[in-house]
């Protein structure tokens, strides 16, 4: 089965901080990566962490495939405190396999409409940005 | 397979045990027991089989070891009489040769490449060292710098393996300066060590050129099934040639650089060239040394210029003069008042 690998897909989003670098579908898992990254105008220092309840589904379709494993990242209740307004994280988080072709795909925090944290809209996995994986 | 220099030991022992000419046929509690006096620990049953095991059939090993077991002696034997795991036809002089080369291998290993390469040097040395040397208390002959372990060193087999099969990756970066996260697809063709950091080069397809990132900021690579591009690996034959540094600056191409050293500094430069390309230019009677270079300019030659400027100050070369200049002007304000 192949493993496709969808680099800098686009995306809608109101996180200022998220970044949605790569999503890669596998028979197994589908797998998000993300980068958090300050802002300039950044000066409170954060936290970090995914609510288990998070959720990825095909645009149109009703099925949510579940958060099943994170990497670098902690899953609520607990959370990762930032140490300074600058501090940055390189993570990943698991769902459940989402069938291996191009689509849209979304990610929702907890509650549609959610206006931060992790809700990612319209993640398109558009053939032009898909590689397959060794 | 996960392998150790205990694991190694133990195997050099059961070879002893069954090569022992006094007491053939060692049985399973012999083979035990001898472990166990001369490790100073337990083992088990299962772990001197799982060894015999190794010692018979494992490829990566490369013993292949033709042990037997005697059920009339109760006691384990080699159907080949001459076998040894140690057998290194080798003179005294290149034993001891390769026992100092063993040595530096061993304080490299620990810090700068990977577990397989650990294992590989533990292997050379229990061949070589039958006994240590116990009137040095442990201390080295040899020591090299260890530089505590880089981020992103655990990426340095997988990288070496993609260099090798020239897969393509993808990969994530972290700008320090930018604060920012953006991937590339790099063909990797070098890992590549400047004072203790190491890097990746390759061709970037994001860039469409070449691209040094260190590994410090480069998260979960990914093989991906691509055609390779090495169109650029004359270019990296260049650059290992032509740069002292690592981090090129944009629009800097080779050009000389003439600088003037004072007397101690000079003698460190004579004796730790700067580049390949380092000439003495003139020098006077003081003992000052004026010296060319002939590289492409990097930050981390601008850096060295810097860190020397009570010292070292550069006669022909705007870029560096002017780079410097506003260096050592930042620092001045940073001390007034």
């Amino acid at each position: 089965m192949k493993r496709l690998l969808f680099i800098e897909p686009s995306y809608i989003t109101n996180s200022d901080n998220l970044k949605l670098l790569r999503v890669e579908l596998s028979a197994n898992y589908t797998k998000i990566d993300f980068g958090y990254q300050p802002t300039e105008e950044q000066k409170g220092v954060g936290n970090i962490k995914i609510p288990k309840e998070t959720y990825i589904s095909i645009v149109n379709e009703k099925k949510k495939f579940k958060l099943t494993s994170t990497e670098n990242i902690a899953i609520e209740p607990k959370q990762l405190n930032f140490k300074t307004a600058t501090d940055w994280l390189f993570f990943s988080i698991y769902f459940e396999p989402v069938p291996v072709k191009c689509c849209d795909l979304k990610l929702m925090e907890k509650k549609t409409n959610a206006e931060t944290g992790f809700n990612f809209y319209s993640i398109e996995l558009d053939k032009k940005k898909q590689f397959e994986i060794k | 397979m996960s392998l150790n220099k205990e694991a190694y030991i133990r195997y050099k022992i059961i070879d002893g045990c069954i090569r022992n000419l006094q007491r053939p046929f060692p049985s399973m509690d012999d083979l035990i027991a001898t472990c166990e006096k001369k490790l100073g620990k337990t083992f088990t049953v299962s772990t001197i089989q799982k060894d015999i095991k190794t010692m018979k059939e494992d490829e990566g090993l490369g013993f292949m070891a033709p042990i037997k077991f005697s059920k009339s002696r109760i006691g384990y034997y080699y159907s080949n009489s001459d076998f040894s795991i140690s057998q290194i036809p080798l003179q005294e002089n290149e034993i001891e040769a390769l026992k100092s080369a063993g040595e530096m291998l061993q304080v490299i290993s620990g810090s700068r490449v990977g577990q397989s390469f650990d294992a590989a040097v533990s292997k050379i040395m229990v061949s070589l060292r039958e006994q240590p040397d116990k009137k040095r208390e442990g201390l080295p002959v040899v020591f090299l710098e260890k530089a505590p372990q880089q981020t992103g060193f655990e990426h340095f087999e997988f990288l070496r393996n993609s260099i090798k099969t020239q897969t393509p990756i993808s990969l994530v970066y972290y700008h320090f300066l930018l604060g920012e996260f953006s991937t590339d697809i790099i063909h990797p063709y070098q890992l590549l060590e400047f004072s203790s950091h190491w890097y990746i080069i390759g061709y970037s397809e994001e860039r469409k050129a070449m691209r040094v990132c260190g590994l410090d900021r480069i998260f979960n690579p990914i093989e991906l099934k691509l055609q390779f591009n090495n169109s650029k690996f004359q270019e990296v034959k260049k650059y290992n040639e032509d740069m002292y540094g690592v981090k090129t600056i944009a629009g800097q191409k080779k050009q000389k650089i003439v600088f003037a050293a004072a007397a101690d500094t000079a003698n460190y430069l004579k004796a730790h060239p700067l580049h390949h390309t380092q000439n003495i230019k003139w020098h006077d009677t003081r003992g000052i040394f004026a010296f060319s270079i002939n590289v492409i300019p990097t930050y981390e030659l601008v850096r060295w210029f810097f860190n020397y400027s009570d010292q070292v100050k550069v006669l022909e070369n705007d870029f560096i003069f002017n780079e410097i200049k506003e260096l050592v002007n930042n620092t001045l304000s940073y001390y007034k008042n």
